[in-house]
């Protein structure tokens, strides 16, 4: 089983994200709990809208994942009582992503008004789960510190080509490999306790991903890691406004590069430049 | 004009503790038909160098066990090392620590994140530099073999 907990937790102070499933087939819900525990989430189950929403209202969640055929109450009913109870300030703003048998889009319109943060269409494996939770936990601010708000900002999109151009399709993918690896032993760093978050800690990593960011392209990862390393040169307490937002383009910088460490993934992204 | 050096299978030691700087580096060796070797701290690439015949050593300045000044005067301060040509990358690009590394013994350096056309040039220039070094003093040491084998004429 893939570790990918260091992604998503610690979320708020050292906790968890809670996320409750609203699933009626008992396998789908399986799977779903055993990708959350994956993740390094909490998970609890509800076999419908109803028992959905009145979960809501006796235990803290910061996200649901929300069938949308579901029988006694359905998933588009559940998610407009839940924005009621929380117009009426019952409840805290919950993120709910929903959760579809077909990705069509006048189905994710029909979500989006009946207020959904997110969606994911089935069936769905753990890095697109991941990404739902990342990309709906980022529009409702759950988790501000590990969640980015899109990939977009990512990467300098010429200098990832001509990173691409110099290596070549054969070699390229193995580098952004080696580089999504430091990612993510940078990222697993956030997940330890902030007392070993130290200074000197932080320097020889914001050190060492400066240089790679800015090697492959990936130009926000590189201005804010080459700000931390001066910063931290410089004996300035600069850094600790910095490491929030570090660990945010962490995120990001895994989730635009990860793709590109296959030769398949790396010429679809060249491909698209062509066409656009 | 000086022709293309012929490079290939010349040994070029790279020498960075960040796996991903050493992997982008020893892969463009590669591409340049170049043979590359790893080490991952002063420490290891000093074992590597006394140890095989390495045509060119690139190394990083910041390294944990030792770091590249250290190795740079390891290098400079053994007799069977003192022609390897060492190129140095450093993040570094005040005048301070540019000065230092020549001081210690490099023989040329660039500002890292390298500029990949530069420093393919570079490269295969100072191999051809290296390579044409070693031919010269190997034809240098066996003239003076068999002139030492001549007999003078009194």
């Amino acid at each position: 089983m893939t570790n990918h907990s260091h992604l998503l937790s610690p979320t708020r102070a050292g906790e968890r994200l809670a996320v409750l499933v609203a699933e009626d087939n008992a396998v789908n819900m399986e799977v779903a709990r055993f990708h959350l525990a994956d993740l390094g989430c909490i998970s609890t189950g509800a076999v419908d809208g109803a028992e959905a929403v009145a979960l809501l209202q006796q235990m803290p969640i910061d996200v649901i994942l929300m069938d949308c055929e579901m029988p006694v109450m359905d998933g588009f009913t559940a998610a407009r009582r839940i924005r009621a109870l929380e117009a009426t300030g019952q409840t805290p703003r919950t993120t709910i992503i929903a959760v579809t048998g077909t990705d069509d889009p006048t189905q994710r319109e029909q979500c989006s008004a009946a207020g959904f943060d997110g969606f994911l269409s089935k069936p769905f494996n753990v890095a697109q789960l991941r990404s739902a939770l990342l990309v709906g936990t980022a529009e409702n601010s759950v988790a501000p510190q590990h969640c980015p708000d899109n990939t977009e900002g990512a990467f300098d999109r010429a200098a990832v080509c001509s990173f691409a151009a110099e290596f070549g399709l054969d070699t390229t993918p193995v580098l952004i490999g080696s580089f999504v690896k430091l990612l993510k032993e940078s990222a697993a760093r956030y997940t330890t306790s902030d007392a070993s978050r130290n200074a000197a800690m932080l320097h020889a990593l914001s050190h060492k991903l400066a240089g790679a960011a800015a090697t492959v392209g990936a130009s926000g990862l590189a201005a804010v890691a080459r700000d931390i390393d001066r910063a931290c040169k410089n004996g300035s307490f600069a850094w600790r406004q910095q490491d929030a937002r570090l660990a945010a383009l962490l995120d990001t910088a895994i989730m635009a590069f990860e793709p590109l460490a296959t030769t398949e993934g790396l010429t679809r992204f060249l491909d698209r430049g062509a066409i656009a | 004009m000086q022709t293309k050096p012929d490079t290939g299978k010349a040994r070029v030691l790279v020498v960075d503790d960040d796996a991903f700087a050493r992997t982008a580096v020893a892969k463009k060796i590669q591409q340049l038909r170049a043979i590359p070797l790893e080490a991952e701290d002063g420490l290891q690439a000093f074992a590597l160098l006394r140890r095989e015949q390495i045509d060119l050593a690139i190394i990083d300045l910041e390294m944990p066990v030792m770091n590249g000044i250290e190795l740079l005067g390891c290098i400079r301060g053994a007799p069977s090392l003192k022609h390897l040509p060492v190129l140095v990358l450093t993040a570094a690009d005040d005048r301070l620590s540019l000065e230092r590394a020549f001081q210690c013994g490099a023989t040329s350096l660039m500002i890292k994140p390298l500029n990949w056309a530069a420093f393919s040039s570079h490269i295969e220039h100072i191999l051809f530099l290296s390579l044409a070094g070693r031919a010269l003093r190997a034809e240098m040491s066996r003239h003076a073999a068999e002139g030492a084998r001549t007999p003078l004429h009194v």
